[in-house]
């Protein structure tokens, strides 16, 4: 009888740890990052105002009166506006991601997005038919307010679809969004036939997204919804590290799962919606971001939600830059920049990570 | 102390339990037994408040004396930990960030170091830092069980006696694994923890099991002790073929598969 070498057992070549920075070491390095970056930002424009002569200005030092106005009516709000509508996107991918228990999951994919288009899009096409009365009230805050109803109702509605006898399907949740999203983009696409001249180069520049034309006015209007947001997320985190083994394991984790996910749901809708409206389709900055957090610095959701902020503000501020700077005086819509970075980043991610992300 | 009355349960219309009813003691190994779809893990799925039940008349379903169905889920989440059959976890976290999991949601204080000792005790000695979808199904299996002994890490807590609810533990592990599970399930009843759990291997049952629930047709068809239920005429009728349960001169019953010819 001949003994036959038994064959080695192939040891996985990933028994080693992650090799995982601390979170906190993460989110002090994002905080860095995100204030490098508004340090650049502000120097940068097309008035050629360099950083020294704009800095002492922010302590209150003598500027002239155009250096003044520039600061503080244009770069100022521009960037502020950057963080807010950044953070709000990326924090909106990390919560749909995490109750949908699914890294692809993206406020544009669940129709969210779409809803809050349809929104802009008829404000911008059937506006001139209000009242003048009527048209004169609402202002230039006609199109931020129906993109954010738009995108506040596919979602209500997507979770009035999804749910049964109080168990809401995520299965179903993702399907419905699928569906509801192409019927915004039909819906859409209807509007924008009837459209004119003047209106189709508004909804272009829209649908693209853009920071311009950003205001403390605009600013102040989408406060009141991505503050609460922001208050109110942090308190997901742990319902969505339970919920990622399921919601029956999350049930006996403690969770309230079906509180969680409803909460989650606002929160998600409220951000995205006032991002939405603020400052058009800005896409990949909702899905690129958590999901580079994850890789890098874990998936735990306690440190991703801050870690997503901070991250999300800091990309869109930079992305924002570029696009102001690359065919100076003149300017790119940014949601072009975040798309030519973003679709590759994800892309090599996608196939690069392939085994870790279980995808 | 599990209290069980007239439970009854129905999905999309279809009638899956009938009138269970029983009673699960702390201390004690509760198995539950059976053929395919004969609502073991139904059953499992509506003690743990899961899966609603039907609100007859006279149903009773308590845990230490907390209604399941009325009881918050962190109340719940202090005294009692739960095992699925299979856990799919949406993104790579770690060993240790599952188990911290449990640790998180389970009540009273815990050793710094006990996620290690957790993993250690399951055969997983330092594979905290290892992301969860590089383990093999076994391993995974063995992590849950970490999280779910994290969870339940007082046999005896504040709120009363704590308990374990697990479905088939062994189903994926191999022989050595399978007797660690009962070990670790043995030392938490005698402890002073309640275990209900499913399993499909009767000499295991036969093994540790201080009360049998033997289930057909979402009945239940017999409860006692081991040589109550373990018995050629009830397992004969629940399973469907003629089976004969042996017993070895020095042990308890043991089942050879030969003899069901």
């Amino acid at each position: 009888m001949v003994a036959l070498p038994l064959p080695r057992r192939p040891r996985p070549q990933a028994s080693r740890s992650l090799p995982r920075p601390t979170p906190r070491l993460v989110t002090l390095l994002l905080v860095l990052l995100l204030l490098a970056v508004s340090v650049i930002s502000l120097g940068t424009g097309a008035a050629g105002l360099r950083l020294t002569e704009i800095l002492p200005a922010l302590f209150g030092e003598g500027l002239d009166r155009r250096a003044e106005v520039i600061l503080w009516d244009i770069r100022l709000p521009r960037l502020a506006l950057g963080i807010v509508v950044g953070a709000s996107l990326a924090l909106s991918g990390a919560l749909l991601q995490g109750l949908f228990r699914n890294p692809l999951a993206d406020p544009g994919i669940v129709g969210v997005g779409a809803g809050a288009g349809l929104g802009a899009v008829l404000a911008i096409v059937l506006g001139g038919l209000l009242p003048p009365a009527i048209a004169a009230w609402t202002g230039l805050h006609l199109v931020p307010f129906a993109a954010f109803l738009g995108g506040l109702g596919v979602t209500l509605l997507l979770y009035r679809l999804a749910t049964r006898g109080g168990q809401t399907s995520v299965a179903l949740l993702l399907l419905a969004g699928i569906a509801l999203a192409a019927f915004a983009g039909a819906a859409t696409g209807i509007l924008i036939y009837m459209a004119d001249d003047r209106q189709l180069r508004d909804l272009t520049f829209w649908s693209m997204g853009s920071l311009a034309g950003a205001s403390w006015a605009k600013l102040g209007g989408a406060l009141p919804l991505i503050l609460p947001a922001m208050i109110a997320a942090p308190f997901l985190a742990r319902g969505l590290n339970a919920l990622a083994l399921g919601e029956a394991q999350a049930l006996h984790l403690g969770i309230r799962v079906q509180a969680m996910k409803r909460l989650a749901v606002f929160v998600t809708a409220a951000a995205t919606g006032a991002a939405v409206a603020v400052s058009g389709g800005i896409g990949f900055i909702g899905i690129v971001v958590p999901h580079l957090l994850r890789l890098f610095a874990g998936p735990d959701h306690r440190a991703l939600l801050p870690q997503s902020a901070l991250l999300g503000a800091a990309l869109l501020v930079a992305a924002d830059m570029i696009a102001r700077s690359i065919v100076a005086p003149a300017e790119l819509p940014i949601g072009i920049v975040t798309a030519c970075l973003g679709a590759p980043v994800f892309l090599w991610i996608l196939l690069g990570r392939r085994g870790l992300t279980g995808l | 102390m599990l209290e069980v009355a007239q439970l009854s349960l129905a999905l999309s219309g279809r009638r899956l339990l009938h009138e269970i009813g029983f009673s699960a003691r702390p201390g004690q190994i509760t198995a539950i037994i059976g053929p395919n779809g004969s609502g073991k893990t139904t059953l499992l799925r509506a003690l743990t408040g899961e899966v609603p039940a039907l609100p007859l008349p006279g149903l009773r379903l308590s845990l230490n004396g907390h209604d399941i169905a009325r009881t918050k889920p962190r109340i719940l989440a202090q005294f009692r930990a739960v095992l699925a059959q299979s856990t799919q976890v949406a993104f790579p976290y770690t060993a240790a960030e599952i188990v911290r999991l449990g640790l998180d949601a389970g009540s009273g204080g815990a050793a710094p170091d006990l996620i290690d000792r957790l993993l250690a005790e399951v055969d997983l000695p330092g594979a905290g830092g290892r992301p969860y979808h590089q383990f093999s199904g076994g391993e995974q299996a063995r992590v849950q069980l970490a999280r779910v002994l994290a969870q339940a890490r007082q046999p005896v807590t504040p709120e009363g006696p704590g308990w374990l609810f697990l479905d088939e533990p062994v189903a994926s592990l191999d022989i050595g694994h399978q007797l660690m599970v009962m070990r670790i399930a043995r030392s938490f009843a005698d402890a002073g923890g309640g275990v209900v759990m499913v399993l499909h291997d009767l000499n295991l049952t036969a093994m540790v099991a201080d009360q049998v629930l033997l289930m057909h047709a979402g009945r239940l068809l017999a409860q006692g002790r081991v040589d109550q239920v373990l018995t050629d005429a009830l397992l004969g009728q629940a399973f469907g073929c003629p089976i004969r349960v042996g017993r070895a001169p020095a042990s308890g019953p043991w089942i050879l598969p030969q003899s069901a010819a």
